[in-house]
């Protein structure tokens, strides 16, 4: 457990790094896959199909995202590229296309539908965090300040 | 003068930012409050993913209006934070008109880190990736090496100017190609090759634009929701259509046999 949300943080610091986000968010971002591949592993224990713990992982961590968003005085997309990356259904999509070739319809389907849920699960839990009321966010960016980023870039 | 000015400046923060990743609601918010910030009535302004139109009325109430054109994207996150700061910074009347076209000409110039570096994250990425999905080290370092290999490979191809789907069409059958001669060569058992080319296609799965798509259409930006939309699909298809043909005439015309 402790390996694999080690490898979540070295593996979201690694993709945001392509991504040229700025060097002092990088951690975070980081942090924040982990965040998501650590609600993502604690619920898959109950929920073997992956739905719930999908569900719970992006809205926890999207969540954050927003909250950290004005903290940091960063645009949003630095921190949700983070917290989407380890939830992206790429095993599923494999199996998929791996189905196709094998000509099996069923599991082919199987594959493709689980693919299309699981990035509509991820955007509705998108959709959930964006429409919380401004004034929340702002209450708790308010109440974590002690995160504000210190240096100016320009 | 100074409005017209301002108006060519903005556009000009909404181009960079359109053209390294932002959502197009994020563009005609930073476009809106930089035209805003002048007092000036009439603002208007649209972004679609390809193109940004903005008009307002200048000094002497004539309507005046650009249209700049959007042909190549990329993604620099630390590129739309900066320009982000830097229209907050102008908002906010701490620096001047001629800092802000100055500091959009640095950040225009910036070239984001090294070949080596992102190489090398990526190879990581994909050993991470690796080891999450399956708990394999072996794989997992299969997935490394691949991810050396291929993107070297696609910053080779993207230099040369290619179409970006037959990019990824190339690195899909790279990245099973790969896979495969590291099973014949013994470095990986067959069984597991799967959980090397999941993380190694990871870092070529369009998240980024899917969930910028889903922002778009939220924001009530439909076409360049849609556009986007459809983009991340068609690169989804084109990555696992390279994987598959090479995977394909591996198991069915070598003699791999199926998985």
């Amino acid at each position: 457990m402790m390996i694999q949300l080690l490898a979540a943080f070295v593996a979201t610091s690694g993709f945001v790094f392509l991504m040229n986000a700025p060097l002092s968010e990088i951690p975070i971002c980081g942090l924040v896959g982990v965040l998501s591949w650590g609600i993502f592993l604690l619920i898959s224990t109950v929920d073997p199909d992956g739905f719930a713990a999908i569900f719970g992982a992006s809205l926890a961590s999207v969540f954050v995202c927003r909250v950290l968003a004005p903290i940091r005085r960063m645009p949003r997309t630095v921190y949700l590229v983070a917290a989407i990356i380890p939830l992206v259904p790429g095993m599923h999509l494999y199996n998929m296309m791996l189905a196709i070739l094998m000509d099996d319809t069923n599991a082919s389907s199987h594959h493709g539908t689980r693919t299309l849920i699981f990035t509509g699960i991820i955007s509705i839990s998108i959709l959930i965090v964006l429409s919380l009321p401004e004034k929340l966010i702002v209450f708790l960016a308010k109440t974590f300040k002690m995160f504000e980023r210190k240096e100016k870039s320009v | 003068m100074h409005l017209q000015r301002l108006l060519k400046t903005s556009v000009f923060a909404g181009y960079l930012m359109l053209a390294n990743g932002a959502e197009t609601a994020r563009v005609e918010d930073t476009i809106e409050r930089l035209l805003a910030s002048s007092g000036s009535k009439n603002v208007g302004v649209f972004v679609s993913i390809t193109a940004i139109i903005a008009g307002l009325d200048d000094e002497d109430g004539n309507a005046r209006s650009v249209i700049k054109r959007v042909s190549s994207r990329g993604y620099n996150l630390s590129k739309i934070a900066k320009i982000n700061d830097i229209s907050r910074a102008y908002v906010s009347k701490e620096i001047s008109l001629d800092e802000v076209e100055q500091k959009l000409n640095d950040v225009e110039a910036e070239k984001g880190y090294s070949m080596i570096s992102k190489t090398l994250a990526s190879a990581v990425a994909c050993l991470c990736f690796s080891y999450m999905i399956g708990q394999n080290a072996v794989a997992a370092v299969n997935a490394f090496f691949i991810g050396i290999i291929v993107s070297l490979i696609v910053s080779a191809l993207s230099a040369k100017n290619l179409s970006s789907y037959l990019v990824t069409i190339i690195a899909g059958c790279a990245i099973s190609f790969i896979a495969v001669v590291f099973v014949l060569l013994g470095f990986n058992q067959f069984d597991s090759i799967d959980i090397a080319i999941i993380g190694s296609i990871l870092p070529y799965l369009p998240g980024i634009a899917m969930t910028n798509a889903i922002r778009d259409v939220l924001c009530g930006n439909y076409i360049s929701g849609i556009c986007r939309g459809l983009e991340a699909i068609f690169v989804t298809l084109c990555l696992s259509g390279g994987v598959g043909v090479v995977l394909g005439i591996y198991m069915f015309y070598l003699g791999g046999g199926a998985l």
